[in-house]
C-alpha cells in the first residue's frame, strides 16, 4: 500500500514538474516575444520623434538663446516704434518667433501622434500574453499583422529621409547673412566665423540626416524579427525566441553610426523581404488603421 | 492587388525642393533685411515654413502629393520672390508659396 502510495506521489510530482516545465516555457516563449514587440516600440516611436526635431530645426532652426531672441524682438520694435505708434500687432508679429518652433513641433507632433499611438497598441497587444489566455494565438496572430504594416510605415519614413534629406534652411541662411555683413564690414573675424558656421551647418546636416535613417533602418530590423518570431510563435522553441530577442537587443550596436549607403543596404534587403513573402505581401495593402481580415472583432 | 510603391514621384521631390528653394530665399532676404522689414516678413516666414513642413510629412506616406502643374506654380512663385525689389513685394510672393502649400493639408 505504502509502495503504491509512494509510487502515485511520484506520478504526480512527475506530472506537476513537467505542467510547470510547460507552462515555464509558455511563459517565457510569451514574455520574450513582448520584449520583442516592446523593442520594436520604443525603437519606432524614439526614430519618429527624433525625425519630427530633425524637420522642425529644418525649417525653423534650433532653439534661440533667451538673449538672442530679446536683441531681435528688441530691434524690430525699437525699429517700428520709431516710425510710429506701436500696436498690438507689431508686438505679436514680432514675439512670434519666440515660440514658432513649439507651434510647429507641436504641430508635427500632432500629425504623427496617430501612428505613435499604433506601435504603442502593438506592443500593447502582446502585453497580456505571459498571462496565458486560450485566445494567445489569435492575438500573436493578429500582431503578426499588424507588425508588418508597422514596419512597412518606418520603410516609408526610412526611404523618405533618405531620399529628400533634412536641410538646415534657417541656420544656413542666417550663417550666409553673418557672412554678408562681415564681408561688407571688412571684418576678417567675423567672416571666418561665419564659414566656419557654413561648414558646421552642413556636418551638422549630414549626420544628424544619418542618424535619423539608422534609426529607422534599427526600427524596421527590430519590426521585422518582431514579425518573424510572431509568425513562428507555435513552431518556435524557447530558446530559438530567446535568440531571436538576443539578435533585436543587439540591433541598436549595429546601426548606430552605420553610414547611408549600408543603412540603404539594409533597407532595400528589408523591402524586398517583406514585399516577396506570400504571406506577408497581401497584408502589406491593408490600411494600418484596419484589422486584417482573420482579426476582425479582436 | 499591387504592393504600395517603394518609391515616391520625382514630381514630388521636385516640389519640396522648390518649396524648400523659396524659403532659402525668404530666410536670404530676412537675414539681409532692416529690423523694421523683418517685422513684417515674420510672420509670413514661419507659415512658409509651416506649409514645407506639412509637403515634408506628406512625403512620408504612399500617395501623391503634387502634379506638374503644381510644380510649375512652385517654381514661378521661387523666382518671384527671388526678384522681390521690396519686402511688401516678397511678402506678396511669400502668401503665394503659402496658398500653393497649404492645398496639400
Amino acid at each position: 500500500m505504502g509502495a503504491r502510495r509512494s509510487l502515485r506521489k511520484s506520478l504526480l510530482i512527475s506530472l506537476a514538474a513537467t505542467l510547470l516545465l510547460l507552462g515555464g516555457c509558455t511563459k517565457d516563449k510569451a514574455l520574450a516575444l513582448k520584449a520583442a514587440a516592446e523593442t520594436f516600440r520604443d525603437r519606432s516611436v524614439s526614430a519618429i520623434d527624433n525625425y519630427q526635431n530633425l524637420m522642425v530645426t529644418g525649417a525653423l532652426g534650433e532653439a534661440q538663446p533667451e538673449a538672442q531672441q530679446f536683441q531681435e524682438v528688441l530691434a524690430q520694435l525699437r525699429a517700428k516704434g520709431a516710425q510710429g505708434r506701436l500696436t498690438s500687432a507689431d508686438a505679436l508679429a514680432a514675439l512670434g518667433s519666440i515660440d514658432a518652433r513649439e507651434r510647429q513641433l507641436d504641430f508635427v507632433r500632432g500629425k504623427l501622434s496617430e501612428l505613435r499611438t499604433a506601435y504603442v497598441a502593438f506592443a500593447a497587444s502582446l502585453a497580456r500574453l505571459p498571462e496565458g489566455s486560450f485566445l494567445a494565438g489569435d492575438a500573436v496572430a493578429c500582431a503578426a499583422g499588424l507588425g508588418v504594416r508597422l514596419t512597412r510605415r518606418m520603410m516609408d519614413f526610412a526611404q523618405a529621409s533618405q531620399d529628400k534629406p533634412v536641410r538646415y534652411q534657417q541656420r544656413l541662411s542666417r550663417a550666409v547673412g553673418d557672412l554678408n555683413r562681415a564681408i561688407a564690414a571688412k571684418n576678417e573675424s567675423d567672416i571666418q566665423r561665419a564659414v566656419g558656421e557654413l561648414i558646421e551647418t552642413r556636418k551638422a546636416e549630414r549626420s544628424d540626416n544619418a542618424a535619423a535613417t539608422a534609426m529607422f533602418v534599427g526600427a524596421i530590423d527590430a519590426g521585422m524579427r518582431t514579425v518573424t518570431l510572431a509568425q513562428s510563435y507555435g513552431q518556435l522553441s524557447v530558446e530559438d525566441l530567446l535568440s531571436g530577442l538576443n539578435q533585436i537587443l543587439e540591433i541598436r550596436t549595429a546601426t548606430l553610426g552605420m553610414d547611408s549607403s549600408k543603412a540603404m543596404e539594409r533597407l532595400a534587403t528589408f523591402r524586398t523581404k517583406l514585399e516577396q513573402d506570400p504571406a506577408l505581401k497581401p497584408i502589406l495593402a491593408i490600411p494600418l488603421n484596419e484589422p486584417i481580415p482573420a482579426c476582425k472583432g479582436q | 492587388m499591387p504592393p504600395p510603391k517603394a518609391r515616391r514621384s520625382d514630381t514630388d521631390k521636385a516640389l519640396i525642393e522648390a518649396a524648400e528653394a523659396a524659403l532659402d530665399l525668404l530666410y536670404d532676404q530676412y537675414f539681409a533685411s532692416t529690423a523694421l522689414d523683418q517685422l513684417l516678413l515674420k510672420p509670413q516666414i514661419e507659415q512658409a515654413a509651416h506649409g514645407v513642413l506639412k509637403a515634408r510629412l506628406l512625403l512620408l506616406a504612399p500617395g501623391t502629393i503634387a502634379v506638374a502643374a503644381d510644380l510649375k506654380e512652385a517654381n514661378r512663385i521661387k523666382d518671384a520672390i527671388g526678384q522681390a525689389a521690396t519686402a511688401q513685394d516678397t511678402v506678396i510672393a511669400a502668401a503665394r508659396l503659402i496658398t500653393l502649400l497649404a492645398r496639400f493639408a
